[in-house]
């Protein structure tokens, strides 16, 4: 299978608000992703998956090393990239409630996306565009009107990823996808993502501090701990036989529902 | 006699009266430990404050009673209560720890409060009983120069700090990395087995609950939809919220479809007259959407529906 991700020997390092301290947020960080798998990203806060996600994103640059999506270099957004140029990477954060514009009724905020991604299409193709996206996240055509703040938390995410997909993407950048929503909404969610991945082909890369829903959803799992890779294996390896001795603790500490299959 | 009985409690909203916890009932016995889990805004902060009438502004008791040992809790006994017989740890422990004061000086007020002196020994030994590492140096050093375990570690040892018969823990853990959540879990069941203490454990985790309590208590939308012990409500659980909750939990396949309930929980003071899960579940009947479906006790377990589930988790 093809590689769809490489992230070669990145580190990042920065320094404290008070300038007398580096925090080495990643030190060489190296791995890859092949087409249409879904790696899981686990750790605790301060682990540095956020940054790390910030530079899959092309949202940030790495000191050193290099983050390549299909064998091509995956340059950081300038502003002007961000408006006029195809997204490979697209983000999905865990907070549904800020990444929406309060101010748009929410048909506008995937109906600029597509224009800027398919600028050919004529009106009522776009229209149609937007009107499928919609579909496939669950909300209907008629509701579309509405304001952010009139949807509830899990119809927000599903939102924000309709508006993710209008770009085109083939990697989802999922960060905490689910954290912030009820949790009689979480299965739903995670249900849709998993659909999504089939139907659009994608590739992700879901980031999370929950280790049941990694576990679920993750072909690989990767477990990070002060800013480095302390264990990266298939899902199934590294629930069920850690080696290292970071993960066996963080296994350790799940609440034991999980142990009463 | 129950160590805590709550009986038919509603809360309201000051302004307008809007029911935002509904008619719940429930009791603790000594030694017992008691889980509500519940989604965000099912009431289970409310139904936790009104024991201690610490209900915050904007809302306020319509109804219902609050015993403790067969005593209601009312105005004159409720300061020889609070803290000294039932205690309170909360998810943010800068909410109740002051900033500008002494870990040391903060426990010494409780103490003082209690008319119990100042007592640095201990002091220092309620500081090593949550196995804070150089104690002294903890009394001496002010909330903000801790991470969010160890000051979480400080707020179990203040509210321990009186041997309390009940401990009421309002999501202490949810803030916390998984490593540090496991040390406070483990330390409070410590704690517990060693006072014969009582528990209220308040969480939307329910792996969480499951480990630490005896009685798990589901809310939804203000009401209690089902109790039972912990075995009842993971085996067989009967109402169909609880269900759906369960099984997306624990019947899941690897990367397969998980149980999921569709929709999103209404505002409690939407439902009147129906039953509040009725438009997200698959087992609804006429019925429920024209009588509120009260808690009915069958064995040791209770739920509130019209055609619950029957015998083991689908
Ligand atoms: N001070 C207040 N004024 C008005 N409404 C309030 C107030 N506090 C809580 N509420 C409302 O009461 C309902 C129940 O709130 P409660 O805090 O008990 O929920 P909860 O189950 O503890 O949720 P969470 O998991 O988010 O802590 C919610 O709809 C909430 O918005
Ligand atoms: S009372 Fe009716 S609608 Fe409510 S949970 Fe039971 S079956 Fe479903
Ligand atoms: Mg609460």
């Amino acid at each position: 299978m093809a590689l769809k991700l490489e992230v070669t020997n990145v580190s990042k390092r920065y320094v404290s608000k008070s300038k007398d301290r580096t925090i080495q947020a990643l030190s060489d960080i190296t791995f890859a992703v092949e087409e249409g798998k879904i790696l899981g990203i686990v750790g605790e806060s301060g682990c540095g998956k956020s940054t790390l996600s910030r530079i899959i994103a092309g949202l940030e640059s790495p000191d050193t090393g290099t983050v390549q999506v299909t064998g091509k270099p995956h340059p950081v957004i300038s502003k002007y990239v961000l408006k006029n140029r195809q997204r490979t990477v697209q983000l999905v954060f865990q907070d549904p409630y800020s990444s929406l514009n309060p101010r748009q009724p929410i048909y506008k905020a995937i109906d600029e996306v597509v224009a800027i991604y398919q600028p050919a299409l004529t009106g009522s193709e776009r229209d149609e565009r937007v009107s499928d996206l919609l579909g496939r996240v669950g909300i209907s055509r008629d509701m579309s009107n509405r304001y952010a703040h009139q949807f509830s938390g899990g119809q927000r995410q599903r939102i924000c990823i309709a508006r993710s997909l209008a770009a085109n993407p083939e990697i989802l950048l999922l960060d905490e996808p689910v954290s912030a929503l009820d949790v009689s909404v979480r299965a739903d969610i995670i249900n849709l993502l998993l659909e999504l991945k089939s139907q659009f082909n994608l590739t992700y890369i879901f980031v999370s501090h929950d280790l049941e829903i990694v576990k679920h959803v993750s072909d690989d799992i990767m477990v990070m701990n002060a800013g480095k890779i302390v264990e990266k294996g298939s899902w199934n390896e590294v629930m069920e036989n850690p080696q290292d001795q970071y993960t066996k603790t963080l296994i350790e500490a799940m609440p034991k529902l999980s142990r009463r299959e | 006699m129950s160590l805590l009985r709550v009986s038919n409690l509603t809360v309201e909203t000051s302004l307008d009266g809007k029911t935002l916890v509904d008619d719940v009932s429930f009791s603790i016995e000594k030694g017992e430990s008691v889980g509500i889990v519940g989604e965000s805004g099912s009431g289970k902060s409310l139904s936790a404050l009104s024991i201690l009438s610490l209900l915050p502004n904007g809302v306020r008791k319509r109804s219902g009673t609050v015993e403790f040992q067969g005593q209601e809790i009312a105005a004159e006994n409720l300061q020889n209560i609070r803290g000294n017989r039932i205690s309170m740890v909360y998810q943010d422990p800068m909410t109740s720890l002051n900033p500008m004061m002494k870990i040391g000086r903060q426990i010494e007020e409780v103490l003082e409060a209690h008319d119990l002196g100042k007592d640095s020994a201990r002091t220092l030994a309620a500081l090593e009983s949550v196995r804070i590492p150089e104690p002294e140096k903890c009394a001496n050093s002010y909330p903000h120069e801790f991470s969010g375990g160890m000051r979480q570690r400080v707020m179990i040892a203040i509210a321990l700090l009186l041997k309390p018969d009940l401990l009421i823990a309002d999501e202490p853990t949810t803030a916390l990395d998984v490593t540090i959540q496991r040390q406070i879990l483990n330390l409070v069941n410590e704690q517990k087995r060693a006072n014969n203490a009582s528990i209220l454990w308040i969480s939307h985790d329910l792996g969480v609950v499951a480990e630490m309590v005896d009685k798990v208590i589901v809310m939804y939308a203000g009401r209690i939809v089902e109790v039972g012990t912990v075995a009842e409500i993971f085996e067989n659980p009967r109402h169909p919220y609880t269900v759906g909750l369960i099984g997306s939990l624990i019947k899941r396949k690897h990367q397969q479809k998980m149980i999921s309930i569709p929709g999103t929980p209404p505002k409690p003071w939407t439902v009147t007259g129906q039953c509040g899960f009725a438009d997200r579940c698959s087992r609804v009947l006429p019925n429920c959407t024209q009588q509120k479906p009260e808690l009915v006790e069958l064995g040791r377990q209770s739920f509130a529906c019209f055609n619950p589930f029957e015998g083991g988790l689908i």
